[in-house]
């Protein structure tokens, strides 16, 4: 009561009321004040820097000390729903400490505990008369202190108070003692557990940190603002950025080809949830030649709403060499599978010929001439498996760069024209005419491996007749260009269908038409041709028309 | 009759009941921080019957300390000079509604007293106000104008309430229109004279006219507004009005109260009347 100021008394009417000591009275009520505002102020002070337990409670004891006489005073902290024993200051009675641990939970202790406001109470209330270090006229004050309706603490004094001298101001300070002595303990407490909580948070943090470094995916997380907000080492690695824990946008962080390739993901994953970029043809490559795949999901706030995003960085280079072996396999098993069926054509014919002539021995009618046709045809099929072989053999040397060309200085005019004249017979067979025109003024000498050219122009010249129509033309040109020596073997035949242009060097591919079907041929001529000049740093490239004809150009080098 | 004339007789009336001496000095005693917890118990025990009907609801379930206590000075020390002030005060009011019979059931008037001081101590601490005993006093005496009037005018009171009942109007409404005051305004003059505190008087003044209450006396006059209506709902008593006024959205917004929270509340004071017997018969 005494803080009203709208009451009815006023310090003024008190003191015209009470004439007997009104001076005295003033002076008493001055001094309630100053005690009041004495211990609100500690309090204030406390409460804005003291968050130690212990040195909380060491001011609630001292302030009671202020104003109320005791023999001792026990404290007792609030901790896992029970009182326990905490400090005490003054003679103490250790009996007393017992007796109130014991009785805490029960009877009158427990009453004043559940009523949440000091009360005194008579010594015989709480110690048995027996006891012989307390005197019956003890007054036992029990404090307990409650803040937001949960017990922090209790507070019991065994007093020096007389029953007579209790005053209404006593239990008034004890009340505002308690409110603020709770208010500041369960302070200290909460700092105690947020410090404890943090702790624990750090140790998690630390952890999550660790985990996250040591993924093998990297992570980048965005948020709604297109901030960049973490990354871990992974991503900076693959990214080639450095690690992040602060917010910048991410626009300005990455380049301009991340950056499109993070924008679609974000704008996909914000619409649908979740967003991919594993095209493993078209990867975003680093600066160390390793590809990158993206995903994105949306990350969700602990109420569930977007927060942003979060984008994992792959490290693609396995899944790009697992392709491109996966494509070397089929590649493989293709050419198992062209070159037994390639090997078998001529092997059935020789197998059946060496049947029937085994047959014919045993016959009457032995006929020699048949034999020799027959061993005659055994052995040019023999002749085209071992030509075929030594071409593959040729051919996977030739590849894997087994083979060493052995250079010299040759007129590629004058190994063309001895070319034509092997070839001769086959073109007049099907009245076909091979010209050669070489540019005027050139030197027509060129630097490589004279067999393997020779191959090369058999190779192209003999395609360009088997696959002509009777009466067809062959033009070979020979031109000086910036890279050396342009050949050029065209001619105005079947042609190639536009779909099988880019497969025409591939081992065993033959395109497959109604004009090609009756021209004999193994399918890696081509190969040898293109691997044969490309050992000599040259290019092959081929344009064709179908039904007009193809033209092969290549360039040979004039000099070491 | 008019109000001037109400007012000017209510001045003129000797013996209007006036807060027994005892009540008085405790609550002025109270008042100081320096009144020893003695002060108080020399100056109740004047009164033996007072004395009496103080310790009978110290020691009654109301409080349930589980000792007896025997002295004024412990009840003090163990309830607190505010709770005894309420109990001496209502010990005391106890006496003024045992007038004589009348249309006005003042046993069960005073039933209703002491529900709604209970109830209006519940939604105080609810509240945090800072003063519950404060709204245990309001509580407690917001209806001594109908005991006034009851006392002082029998034959027009008998009549108002018999108008109020025929009519199924409040009582304040005849209350006002044949005498131009209600009890609330009479409780206010009343309590005024008691010298007790200025925002008990104000809140008892506005207890139905909670829309034009200064500031000042909001909270408490809505807790005031509030118990009345619960103890009407919760059937404690007999206010006199057979019907219960809604409770203003305003009301409901201070108590924070929601359907919910309205079940819990209803067990919370039954719990509490439960256990306040003890003041329901003080004789």
């Amino acid at each position: 009561m005494i803080l009203k100021s709208d009451g009815n008394r006023t310090v003024e009417e008190i003191q015209i009321d009470n004439s007997v000591d009104s001076r005295k009275e003033l002076e008493d009520l001055r001094g309630s004040f100053k005690k009041l505002f004495f211990i609100l102020s500690r309090f204030a002070d406390v409460l804005s820097f003291q968050f130690d337990y212990e040195k909380v409670v060491d001011l609630i004891m001292e302030m009671s000390g202020k104003f109320i006489q005791y023999k001792s005073v026990l404290f007792f902290s609030y901790v896992d729903d029970a009182f326990n024993f905490y400090k005490s200051d003054g003679e103490l009675v250790e009996s007393i400490t017992d007796t109130i641990s014991s009785q805490i939970k029960e009877g009158v202790l427990d009453w004043v505990i559940s009523s949440n406001r000091p009360a005194m109470l008579p010594a015989d209330f709480i110690i048995s008369s027996d006891c012989a270090e307390i005197s019956d006229s003890n007054i036992f004050i029990i404090v307990p202190l409650i803040a937001q309706s949960k017990n922090v603490g209790l507070v019991v004094f065994d007093s020096l108070l007389e029953e007579n001298e209790i005053k209404n101001e006593d239990l008034d300070l004890l009340s505002i003692l308690a409110t603020e002595g709770a208010v500041a303990l369960s302070n200290a407490l909460l700092y105690q557990e947020m410090e404890k909580k943090n702790v624990e948070l750090a140790k998690v943090k630390t952890n999550l940190m660790n985990i996250y470094d040591s993924l093998t995916t990297g992570l980048l997380i965005i948020n709604l603002e297109g901030s960049l907000v973490r990354s871990n080492s992974k991503a900076s690695e693959l990214l080639e950025i450095p690690i992040f824990d602060f917010h910048l946008p991410y626009k300005d962080i990455f380049g301009s080809k991340i950056i499109n390739k993070i924008e679609k993901l974000i704008d996909v994953a914000y619409k649908k949830g979740k967003s991919f970029d594993f095209d493993l043809n078209h990867l975003y490559i680093n600066s160390s030649g390793v590809p990158v795949g993206f995903a994105a999901n949306k990350l969700f706030d602990e109420n569930g709403d977007v927060a942003g995003i979060i984008l994992s960085v792959h490290d693609m280079s396995e899944s790009k060499e697992l392709q491109e072996l996966k494509e070397v396999d089929k590649i493989k098993t293709e050419l198992i599978s062209n070159v037994s069926h390639e090997l078998r054509t001529p092997l059935t014919s020789i197998k059946a010929y060496t049947e029937t002539l085994i047959e014919l021995l045993g016959d009457q009618d032995f006929d020699i001439d048949s034999a020799r046709e027959f061993l005659n045809t055994i052995d040019e099929e023999s002749e085209r498996l071992t030509g075929m072989i030594c071409d593959l053999l040729d051919l996977s040397k030739l590849e894997s760069g087994k083979v060493s060309l052995s250079r010299e200085k040759f007129d590629i005019a004058k190994l063309i024209e001895k070319v034509n004249t092997l070839l001769i017979k086959l073109a007049v067979k099907k009245s076909i005419t091979i010209d050669l025109e070489v540019d005027e003024n050139i030197d027509t000498l060129c630097w490589g491996d004279v067999d393997k050219i020779r191959q090369v122009m058999i190779n192209l010249i003999s395609n360009a007749i088997k696959y002509n129509n009777d009466g067809g033309t062959i033009k070979i040109l020979l031109k000086q260009d910036d890279d050396g020596l342009r050949c050029v073997v065209k001619d105005n035949g079947f042609g190639i269908p536009e779909k099988d242009v880019p497969f025409i060097f591939d081992k065993f591919f033959r395109v497959d038409s109604s004009f090609t079907s009756e021209v004999s041929g193994s399918g890696i001529g081509l190969s040898i041709v293109k691997a044969i000049i490309e050992a000599h740093g040259g290019n092959i490239k081929i344009n064709s028309r179908e039904g007009e004809g193809s033209e092969f150009y290549f360039n040979l080098p004039t000099r070491k | 009759m008019l109000i001037s004339d109400v007012m000017k007789k209510l001045s003129e009336v000797d013996d209007l009941p006036t807060l027994p001496v005892i009540a008085n000095k405790v609550i002025s005693l109270i008042e100081n921080p320096k009144t020893r917890a003695s002060d108080i118990t020399n100056i109740v025990q004047k009164d033996p019957s007072l004395t009496a009907r103080v310790m009978k609801i110290v020691n009654s379930a109301y409080y349930g300390f589980p000792r007896e206590i025997s002295t004024i000075t412990h009840a003090i020390m163990i309830l607190g000079f505010k709770d005894i002030k309420n109990l001496v005060l209502s010990a005391s009011v106890f006496k003024i509604f045992q007038g004589k019979e009348s249309l006005l059931d003042k046993k069960l008037l005073w039933e209703h007293s002491i529900g709604t001081a209970i109830i209006s101590k519940l939604f105080a601490k609810r509240i945090n106000y800072h003063d519950c005993e404060e709204a245990f006093v309001v509580g407690l005496l917001h209806d001594m104008g109908k005991v006034i009037l009851d006392l002082y005018w029998p034959d027009e009171y008998n009549e108002i309430l018999s108008e109020a009942a025929n009519r199924n109007v409040w009582i304040r409404d005849v209350e006002h229109k044949h005498l131009k005051v209600t009890h609330a305004e009479i409780g206010y003059v009343l309590l005024d004279k008691w010298n007790l505190p200025k925002p008990v008087c104000r809140a008892i003044q506005y207890h139905h006219q909670i829309n034009i209450v200064p500031d000042d006396y909001k909270e408490l006059t809505y807790l005031c507004n509030a118990a009345d209506i619960f103890a009407r709902i919760k059937r404690i008593g007999n206010s006199g009005d057979t019907f219960i006024p809604s409770l203003n959205k305003d009301v409901w917004m201070l108590l924070k109260l929601n359907p919910d929270k309205l079940r819990n509340l209803y067990e919370e004071i039954e719990v509490e009347m439960g256990k306040a017997s003890a003041f329901l018969d003080l004789s």
